[in-house]
Formats: structure tokens, sequence, C-alpha cells
């Protein structure tokens, strides 16, 4: 084995407490003399914390409650990333049924900005009053996406948006992650209208 | 469950357990975390963080517990909560709960490592799962080297081992880099 694993392997055995007496004097006096030495040591009982962590976090993960009945908001499932151009045209939704087939499920873990996908609009558009929103090439296309998550991950919409806005431009773009008690988000996939945005 | 239960279960390893126990906390510091502009999903971010450092403190050797599990979480996600408001570099005028008299003595020490520990679960995640899974099964499990070359595939246990410090050094690298990082960050700041 090349010097270095030979070295932190010393390391773990002096941090388990597994040396010998001898071992373990000529070893602190090594580290005494050498601050790489120090840096190491130090490095790896922090790493090796780490792994514990992690496998930690993983338990308290799965011991964590799921959401349900008695979990107050702390029990919401399913947190809506709403991405229209604008919310204006939920308000005039009947010039926009086909808005509907914009809505899709995504997974949300680790998934970057969904791709927009220009849905089928209808060549002109109508007008729209106080709408910041500027019609462009590109632009109008009407997007929901609907991305189930727990009460933790909430992180990962507000990211996702984040980024869908810098690669968009705010002001192009109407943006608002949503968090929706899961019997709207069916009631609204089942129903005829998309919930107003305000 | 009572608190000596809890840590008992901790010392004989049913993490999980006494985690799903000690899940009965958490609306507690909700409550704290929502007051003080955030949301359940930072509450359960830093809860968890608790727990893990009560984990910790249960595994240090001589702890005793000198005040109530539940009050000791809630003082922990106090501060860290706290941290974190700082670090998003929110106003903390709006806070609205002093600190608490049975805050515990030694809860500075315990959290000054935190960002550093942090950085070093950061630095592992970033070396995907086999390595995490090495690392894990030999200073989590403690699995012997054979047991791990075998369900991990490696030729034999010094293969095995090999990995295992690869695994580790390239860690340290990763971890380097981010502490770096930080540095310049907090002297750009």
């Amino acid at each position: 084995m090349r010097d270095e694993l030979h070295l932190m392997e010393l390391v773990d055995r002096y941090l388990d407490g597994s040396m010998n007496e001898a071992d373990r004097v000529a070893f602190e006096a090594r580290a005494e003399a050498s601050k790489e030495l120090r840096q190491l040591i130090e490095d790896q009982r922090v790493l090796r914390e780490g792994v514990q962590r992690t496998h930690l976090r993983g338990i308290a993960q799965k011991a964590s409650p799921k959401g349900g009945p008695g979990g107050s908001v702390a029990g919401l499932f399913a947190i809506l990333a709403i991405i229209s151009a604008s919310y204006v045209l939920w308000n005039r939704h009947d010039e926009f049924e086909h808005i509907e087939h914009g809505i899709e499920d995504v997974e949300s873990t680790g998934s970057d900005a969904p791709e927009s996908e220009a849905a089928a609009l209808p060549d002109t558009l109508p007008e729209i009053h106080g709408s910041r929103t500027t019609p462009a090439d590109t632009t109008w296309i009407v997007k929901q996406v609907i991305v189930p998550v727990r009460g933790s991950e909430t992180a990962v919409i507000e990211h996702m948006a984040d980024s869908i806005r810098r690669s968009v431009g705010a002001d192009s773009i109407f943006i608002r992650p949503r968090a929706m008690h899961p019997d709207s988000v069916r009631k609204m996939l089942e129903g005829d209208r998309a919930p107003r945005l305000n | 469950m009572d608190d000596q239960r809890i840590i008992e279960l901790i010392r004989t390893g049913r993490d999980h357990e006494a985690f799903k126990a000690l899940y009965a906390h958490l609306p507690k510091v909700e409550h704290l975390v929502r007051q003080n502009s955030g949301r359940s999903g930072d509450a359960k971010d830093i809860f968890q963080d608790a727990l893990i450092i009560f984990h910790r403190r249960v595994r240090t050797e001589g702890f005793t517990l000198t005040s109530s599990i539940g009050t000791f979480l809630f003082a922990v996600c106090r501060n860290l909560w706290r941290e974190e408001l700082r670090r998003r570099n929110k106003s903390l005028t709006e806070w609205k709960l002093e600190d608490a008299p049975d805050e515990p003595a030694d809860l500075t020490a315990l959290l000054a490592r935190e960002g550093e520990y942090k950085r070093a679960e950061q630095a592992l995640k970033s070396l995907g799962a086999k390595c995490l899974d090495v690392l894990t099964r030999f200073y989590v499990k403690h699995e012997p080297l054979q047991l791990i070359a075998k369900a991990l595939g490696f030729a034999g246990e010094g293969a095995a081992k090999t990995r295992k410090y690869k695994c580790l050094e390239e860690a340290r690298k990763r971890y380097r880099q981010l502490v770096q990082m930080t540095v310049a960050n907090t002297e750009h700041a």
C-alpha cells in the first residue's frame, strides 16, 4: 500500500484507541513534530464523524413521520410548483383549455429545471391586461409542474423555481412554487379549473 | 417513551426506534421555525441535525443527561435555526424567542464544529454510493474487511482495504476544497 494510505491506517488505529502504549507515544511525538500529520488526524476524525452522520441521516429520514392527518401544515406531502406565463392566464382559463395538457408529474429529487414544452397555443394570443408578460417567439409557454414532495423537500422546489427564473428571466415568466393540500391537488387534476394564483 | 429508555436504545444501536420516538418533539420545533420566517420543511431539516447531534452526545464518553432530551433538542434547534437565518442574511429583529435559561452549558462547544461536519458529509456524499457503502460498513457497522470484500465484490481483504483508504483520501481532498471555498467566501464577505 502506498505510504499515504498506510499513514491513514495508522491514524485510524490512533483514533480508535487501538494502538499499544509504545506506538501511541511514538505516534503522538510524530504528530507533535508535523503540522501535516496533525491536520490529517483532524480531517480524518471529522470525516469519520461525517460517515457516521451520513448514515444517521438516512435513519432519521426513515424514522420521520410521514405526512397525514394531524400533521397540520407539516403534513403536506404535495407541493406544487406552478409555472405559467402569467397568472392572468389562469383567470381566463376558458380560453386556454388546452393548457391543462401541460400538466405532468415529475420526479422531485435532484431534478433540474423541468424542460419547457410549448403547449399548443393559439396563433394569436388574446390580449391580456395588467400582465407584465411580453409575448415573444418562445414565450407563452404555459406549464404547470406538479412535484410531489414531502415537507422537508421544499428546498428542492425553491431551487428549481430559482433556476427556471434565472434561465428565462424573472420578468417574462411568472413562477410560483405553491404548497397545496393533496386533496386540492387531486381536485385540480380532476376538475376543470386551474386554481387561481394570488 | 422515557428519556432513559431512548438513551438505552441509542447505546444498543437501535437508532431507528430511538429517532422515531424522538420525533414527538418535532412539533414544538416546527412552531418555533414557522414563527421565525421558516417553513416546516426547514424545521424538519434542523430537527434531523439535532437528532444527529444528540446521538453524538450520547456516544461521547462520560455522557449523562443533564436536561430532558426534549429541552436539549429544542435548544439545539433554536441555535441552528438562528444560525441558518443569519446565513440567509435575514434580519434577526423579528426573532420571537429569547434564549431560554435552560440552555445546556456545553451547547456552544457542541455546535462549534457543525460547519465542518456538514462539509465532511457533503464531501462524502459526492463520492458516490459505493465509496460511501465501503466507508459506512467499515466505520459505522464495523464489518470485517473480509465481509466487506465479499459483499461488494472486491478481490479480497487487501483490495477492500485499499479501496476504503482511496475513498477516504478522495473524501479528504474534496473536504479540503470545501473548507478552502468557505474560507474564501468568508474573506470575501
